[in-house]
């Protein structure tokens, strides 16, 4: 009934979809460990580093130039929402950020409608991303092992950065006891710009990998996105960069494989089984698969 | 206080009020007949709401410009609710309170039946320039109207031309949860389907999605996979503007070369746009062939479009939306009056209507025009008609109570 190649198929669905939810769900992770921010303008961030990439093609730069020009861009834009929308806050109940971030959301996705229009923009994926590997009834696009790869990569970028390089340290350390850290004479402020500019940055990416695989994008293109990344953080602990990237692949399998393996009538139900997955996790495991209880005084 | 700014205060609130008389005054006037028209001309349903809103508008003003009706301008107030459902219930309240004779709008179901309901309660006739659900007018109430077709037409041509010419026997359905519309023309086509092959085994499966989703690879691994045991010959997708081209690309991209089947949801420069050059060879059903114009109205109507706008018509939805217009317009000098249920009565005695879509007939219990189906097909990005059909058979409008899956 069920053949190797469906499964197969699906695989590379899954696999394809939880790498974006886990690179989005990093950069929430990494806002959250050190700000205690669940940041729910970081779905905009995807959408608005779409639009960078579509507006330098436009500009008449080269695919090559225009993705990192497009991610810098991103980094600038998440310090420059947490200069004049976060900061402000800071010491504040956390509720009040939370409730910012939504405004930043909404923010976002109506100035692009108002600067872009509404209406969906399609995507021009460069030449070299547009292939099609075929293996008799198998076939895989370059943009998905494309996307696959570069979220690896970047996973194991990541990892390096927070264990091998003194800024990296400082952010985890930042992370663990902000008061503390900042005694030792680590500026709080830089390494919070630091962690909006690396998730920005990667949201950005993720902005390119998403138009690339889907064709168009539209000013609501990160919402869901978003709210599925906020799920795959919590479910793999939010703070922890391991759990984020696993969560981003739990839900990425769970979406398609209860589409797939569920007789075809239950396919709209994709949404519904996310949200049973965290409530299940949560009931099980309150703080993620690997969250640690923290401690308040 | 003092007293000359008392009297400067005096003034001004004067001024203000005898301003806002003469504004309401101006509104309201004794010489314009004001029509209500609403449309998503942002968000997803924009590649088919704004050319019908042009459509209207350039009837309004042909209208105005051979003298308006019994001697009376039409004052069009348009609404853009961008694709977004609360706004639709705020614009038609809005309507209401402006005093409206009468309402247009929408190219889909969903919209259609939000605006109408608050239509109907306030008696106030509305016509629907694209909505193509046949139980709207059930649904809603007297006062609603369809200008199109309805989704059982529509569905059974493309099931005919599917079964019949192209001698299709065995077909996969994919179905938008979301939408009444996909419900309702999946429903009749599958109905259409069993009918013409005869064969109750005929729609293989039936697949499931939602309106935004964005990754229809499990979708797809799902069809490749059917397709390896079972003789799959086509697809019909009930998609709507805002996913069609993504659906084709994905599809396509995936290696997939099975003949794609839809409705007028596809008929929109979005589909090419998006998916390029996998749209090729796509076969849809819409209102009108505004590449082979099959009469001189249709020709009229696109050399006036094109002299409005710049441009061709971008899809049968202007010429829906001229439609719409043309025939309240019809119903309204019939009524000799601008009282809404006068052009309501007068809308149901409406009799072969020279529409550029095809000819309507409106009766007290039919508000659904029978119009030719005009089946397309993309090639080399250009939408090209293979034939109109009236179909043989005809789907009870009441299937879709229980729409699939």
């Amino acid at each position: 009934m069920v053949s190797a190649t469906y499964i197969l198929d699906l695989f590379v669905g899954s696999f394809v979809l939880g790498s974006m939810y886990a690179l989005l769900a990093i950069g929430m992770s990494i806002i959250y460990g050190i700000l205690r921010l669940i940041n729910f303008a970081h779905g905009a961030m995807l959408m608005v580093g779409a639009y960078f990439y579509i507006m330098f093609l436009a500009m008449g730069l080269d695919p090559i130039t225009s993705l990192p020009l497009s991610m810098a861009l991103g980094a600038v834009l998440g310090v420059a929402i947490d200069f004049f929308a976060y900061r402000p806050l800071r010491g504040g109940p956390e509720l009040s950020m939370l409730i910012t971030s939504l405004g930043v959301y909404i923010f976002l996705e109506n100035l692009v409608r108002i600067i872009a229009t509404p209406q969906p923009r399609v995507f021009p994926l460069p030449e070299f991303l547009k292939g099609v590997y075929r293996y008799g009834d198998f076939s895989v696009r370059v943009i998905e092992i494309f996307t696959i790869i570069s979220t690896l990569v970047l996973f194991a970028a990541l990892v390096l950065f927070f264990t091998k390089t003194k800024v990296g340290i400082a952010m985890r350390a930042t992370a663990d006891d902000l008061e503390a850290s900042v005694l030792m004479g680590i500026d709080a402020n830089r390494i919070i710009m630091i962690a909006f500019a690396l998730a920005s940055m990667v949201a950005a990416l993720t902005g390119f990998l998403w138009g690339g695989m889907y064709g168009q994008v539209d000013p609501t293109t990160g919402f869901m996105p978003g709210v599925k990344a906020f799920i795959a953080a919590v479910v793999g602990g939010i703070g922890s960069l391991t759990g984020s990237v696993l969560g981003g692949y739990i839900l990425g399998y769970a979406e398609i494989y209860s589409v797939g393996l569920l007789p075809p009538e239950y396919s709209g139900l994709r949404d519904g089984i996310s949200f049973l997955i965290l409530i299940i996790i949560l009931l099980i495991r309150p703080y993620g698969l690997f969250g640690r209880e923290v401690e308040r005084v | 206080m003092n007293t000359r700014n008392l009297v400067i205060g005096i003034v001004v609130v004067i001024v203000v009020i005898v301003a806002a008389y003469f504004a309401l005054q101006g509104g309201a006037g004794a010489q314009e007949i004001k029509v209500g028209a609403l449309y998503n001309i942002g968000g997803f349903m924009g590649s088919i709401d704004a050319p019908a809103a042009n459509g209207v508008k350039l009837a309004v003003k042909q209208i105005n410009e051979a003298g308006g009706i019994n001697g009376k301008k039409i004052k069009l107030i348009l609404i853009d609710t961008k694709s977004d459902q609360t706004e639709t219930a705020a614009a038609a309240k809005r309507l209401v309170q402006e005093g409206v004779v009468a309402m247009v709008g929408y190219g889909d179901t969903n919209f259609a039946r939000i605006a109408g309901e608050i239509a109907q309660a306030n008696k106030i006739p509305f016509i629907t320039s694209g909505a193509t659900h046949p139980l709207l007018p059930k649904w809603v109430g007297d006062y609603m109207f369809l200008a199109p077709f309805g989704d059982n037409v529509q569905a059974s041509a493309v099931a005919e031309y599917a079964a019949k010419k192209l001698g299709y026997k065995k077909v996969v359905v994919w179905v938008d949860v979301e939408m009444d519309f996909s419900r309702a023309v999946c429903t009749y086509f599958v109905d259409a389907f069993k009918h013409y092959t005869g064969d109750p085994n005929s729609i293989v499966y039936i697949d499931t999605f939602h309106t935004n989703d964005k990754d229809f690879s499990a979708q797809i691994a799902r069809l490749k996979d059917k397709m390896k045991s079972e003789k799959i010959d086509a697809i019909y997708i009930g998609a709507t503007p805002g996913n069609v081209g993504l659906i084709i690309k994905q599809i396509r991209d995936a290696g997939i070369n099975l003949p794609i089947l839809g409705e007028d949801g596809f008929d929109t420069p979005e589909m090419v746009k998006v998916a390029g050059k996998a749209a090729e060879g796509t076969i849809f059903s819409t209102h009108v062939s505004l590449d082979v114009p099959p009469n001189d109205r249709v020709k009229k109507f696109i050399e006036d479009y094109q002299k409005e706008y710049g441009r061709k018509p971008e899809n049968a939805f202007a010429a829906l939306g001229y439609d719409a217009m043309m025939v309240l317009a019809e119903a309204i000098k019939k009524a000799g009056s601008t009282d809404p249920t006068a052009i309501k009565n007068a809308l149901e005695r409406i009799k072969n209507f020279p529409a550029v879509t095809g000819t309507i007939n409106y009766s007290p219990q039919n508000h659904v025009p029978q119009k030719a189906v005009s089946i397309i097909q993309v090639k080399n990005g250009k939408f090209v008609t293979l034939e109109q059909l009236i179909p043989d058979y005809m789907p009870p409008a009441e299937l879709a109570l229980n729409p699939i899956p």
